[in-house]
């Protein structure tokens, strides 16, 4: 059987090849693969945390107190605590440069799902218009990928919006803040429904609410953020660590993959990894090739076998990413209320705008606050910190922020490509985006909509507080290689065959044609399965 | 580049007390120490955020008029620096993070009017720090290299 090889640990790497492993097939997975530190105390509440750790401030803002969000940091805040570091480490010798664009990489085992929030949104058929294949194709990977990992879900009003697939288990305990939103969409939702086409419902979320093997349910200790102790949060090292108990698997990591080579009929031939550590480059014989190592890492390997082989620099369009635009409010009907910090941590209520054409959809993901740190929220409220402490102390409970995701679509302008350095031989990846024309006004009505719901449900925005993050915040990144029904250069087939490379395949989200403003890392599971699936 | 440690303890001990109305336990003092070995951004520069810090460390009350002005006319300077981290420290801490736990009692109506007040102190200390520090900084400029204190 000729050696099939998969580069990356990510969401799309390990269903892959747990896919492919259940079916009998020798799998070889080369990756950075950088690991997260151990668990500590894992009985604990976060609160108790607090009280147990010989040196809490160590393990909360980090030895060097990167945690702290000192006044001048003009970076994104991703609010990512310290133990989660390593998601974003990055080995030497991997370069970019970006325009209108704030990638995030990882070389983590699990990759950057490893910090997400767990949300798990199938493509409706709408959605799915612009790829070579519909819903009845995908959905029983869904649920495929729901039995796996375990994911949260009801049927209510975001059903409209989001396929009913099965598997789906019981919904966690809602917090106070949660249930009572939910309560007053109730109360509103006819108003809310026909003037404003908003609908709220609870969110489905890779979370157990029952134990499943080694992974043990929720128990409320408010520690989603600093890194589940039970693994009732799913993420991909989960799996991972499950397809290393098949024999026929082996796992590489450290090794950063750089390209690889073909031969005269465009048939790769191996593959070429540097090792994290230094030293001599390794070379590892294919007969399968999966690139899984991220829409943009896979792109950077690819564009960079072209250029190693036959030295043409080729430049990709279509980079899409969604636009997140963080809207917070206070729940006028909570403030002076005791917040309980023993709860979920993320979101669990969702909310849905829905448009006349079904693909500009806009998901919400409403996050009431918990077990946060507050320092960053308390500094940058517009009065002294006395003042500030008063108000948050007395509005925690009161206060929730909605993520609103907006669609991308593939536009030649939102390039990749490579620059060379003629003098060292090396290449960095080069990113550009522009966001298309209309996204001002499109963002600007969806949150007049978002800002006239909030208000029917008790809660008020404060001004000046919403925040647009910079493309490449979302970390959905998408379509350099779309598929595509012609076999045109640059391309992969309906099953994410490259166009150009007999045995290449890319099982990431480099092939997608359409990002939908729902979060991607389930339809790059569900997608990862419905791959191996037809193909082996 | 080590910051003189007497000073920062009494730095430590008047923040501690304007932030939390408490003065800091050993724990949070040793901590607010070695961040200030570790963290650069720290390292207070000379001019007007020099004399800031110099004139916050006073007593708590000069903190809350310092930290008023500071945060809309040099919301950068070392000074806030210094409080932000004080803060990260005292929430981590289950011994120092109780002041921000628990809401004040009394009621909505209770609330309103301790919010009044607070608005109200935090008018007043702008403009005292504005009576005060304005000219300050007018005269002395901020300083861009740190240097040690």
């Amino acid at each position: 059987m000729e050696p099939i090889i998969v580069v990356g640990s990510g969401p799309s790497g390990v269903h892959f090849s747990l896919s492919l492993l259940r079916k009998g097939y020798k799998v070889t997975m080369l990756d950075v693969g950088f690991e997260k530190p151990s668990v500590v105390n894992p009985e604990d509440t976060l609160q108790n945390l607090k009280a147990n750790l010989s040196d809490p401030a160590r393990y909360f803002l980090g030895a060097d107190y990167e945690g702290v969000l000192l006044p001048d940091e003009k970076k994104e805040y991703y609010g990512i605590p310290p133990s989660k570091d390593y998601v974003f480490e990055a080995p030497t010798g991997f370069h970019y440069r970006s325009e209108g664009f704030a990638p995030l990489f990882s070389f983590a085992r699990g990759g950057l799902a490893e910090v997400w929030t767990g949300g798990c949104y199938p493509f409706n058929e709408e959605e799915l218009q612009d790829f070579p294949f519909g819903y009845e194709e995908i959905g029983p990977c869904y649920s495929e990928v729901a039995l796996r990992i375990g994911i949260i879900g009801v049927q209510d009003d975001l059903t409209r919006f989001l396929p009913w697939h099965d598997h789906l288990i019981e919904p966690l305990r809602l917090d106070d803040h949660s249930k009572r939103l939910l309560e007053d969409y109730e109360k509103e939702k006819r108003y809310l429904n026909t003037r404003l086409r908003c609908f709220w419902g609870r969110t489905r979320v890779a979370t157990l609410s029952e134990d499943r093997g080694k992974r043990r349910k929720c128990t409320y200790l408010g520690r989603c953020l600093w890194g589940c102790p039970n693994d009732a949060l799913y993420t991909p090292s989960i799996t991972l660590a499950e397809c290393r108990e098949y024999p026929n698997f082996t796992y590489v990591p450290n090794l950063r993959v750089t390209h690889f080579r073909f031969n005269s009929g465009n048939r790769i031939t191996s593959v070429v990894a540097l090792p994290v550590t230094g030293g001599e480059a390794r070379e590892f014989p294919v007969g399968t090739l999966a690139l899984a190592a991220g829409a943009l890492n896979s792109t950077k390997i690819f564009l960079d076998s072209i250029y190693r082989n036959t030295g043409e620099v080729v430049t990709l369009a279509g980079l899409m990413d969604n636009r997140q635009v963080l809207v917070p409010f206070v729940n006028l009907g909570l403030i002076g209320h005791q917040y309980n910090p023993e709860t979920y941590q993320y979101h669990q209520v969702g909310m849905g705008l829905e448009c006349d054409d079904p693909k500009k959809y806009v998901h919400g993901l409403v996050t009431t606050l918990k077990t946060a740190l507050l320092h960053p929220i308390i500094e940058n409220l517009p009065c002294d910190m006395r003042t500030a402490i008063f108000l948050v102390r007395n509005l925690h409970c009161a206060l929730g922020i909605i993520n609103v995701n907006f669609h991308d679509t593939r536009r030649d302008g939102n390039l990749v490509t490579l620059e060379v350095n003629g003098k060292t031989d090396t290449t960095r990846l080069l990113i550009r985006y522009e966001p298309a024309p209309q996204q001002k006004a499109e963002i600007a009505s969806a949150l007049g909509r978002i800002k006239k719901a909030l208000r029917r449900l008790g809660c008020i925005v404060p001004p000046g507080m919403i925040h647009i993050r910079p493309m490449g915040a979302s970390a959905h990144y998408a379509g350099t290689l779309p598929m595509s029904s012609n076999s045109r250069p640059y391309t992969t087939s309906r099953l994410c065959q490259s166009h150009d490379f007999d045995n290449l395949l890319i099982v990431d989200g480099a092939p997608f044609s359409f990002l939908p403003a729902k979060n991607v890392t389930f339809t790059l599971m569900a997608n990862a399965v419905r791959v191996a699936e037809a193909i082996f | 580049m080590i910051s003189d440690e007497k000073r920062l303890r009494r730095e430590c001990e008047v923040f501690s007390r304007y932030l939390s109305g408490l003065a800091p336990d050993a724990y949070a003092l040793n901590k607010y120490c070695d961040a200030h070995q570790r963290v650069r951004a720290l390292h207070v520069a000379a001019g007007f955020d020099r004399f800031l810090v110099r004139f916050a460390i006073a007593n708590p009350t000069l903190t809350r008029v310092a930290d008023s002005y500071a945060r809309l006319l040099a919301p950068t300077s070392t000074f806030r620096k210094k409080l932000v981290l004080l803060l990260a420290i005292l929430e981590s801490s289950a011994s120092s993070q109780r002041f921000l736990e628990h809401v004040d009692g009394g009621g909505k109506l209770w609330l309103g009017v301790a919010a009044l007040a607070n608005g109200g102190i935090f008018a007043v200390s702008l403009l005292l720090g504005a009576v005060v520090l304005f000219p300050a900084q007018l005269a002395l400029g901020f300083g861009s290299t740190p240097v040690e204190n």
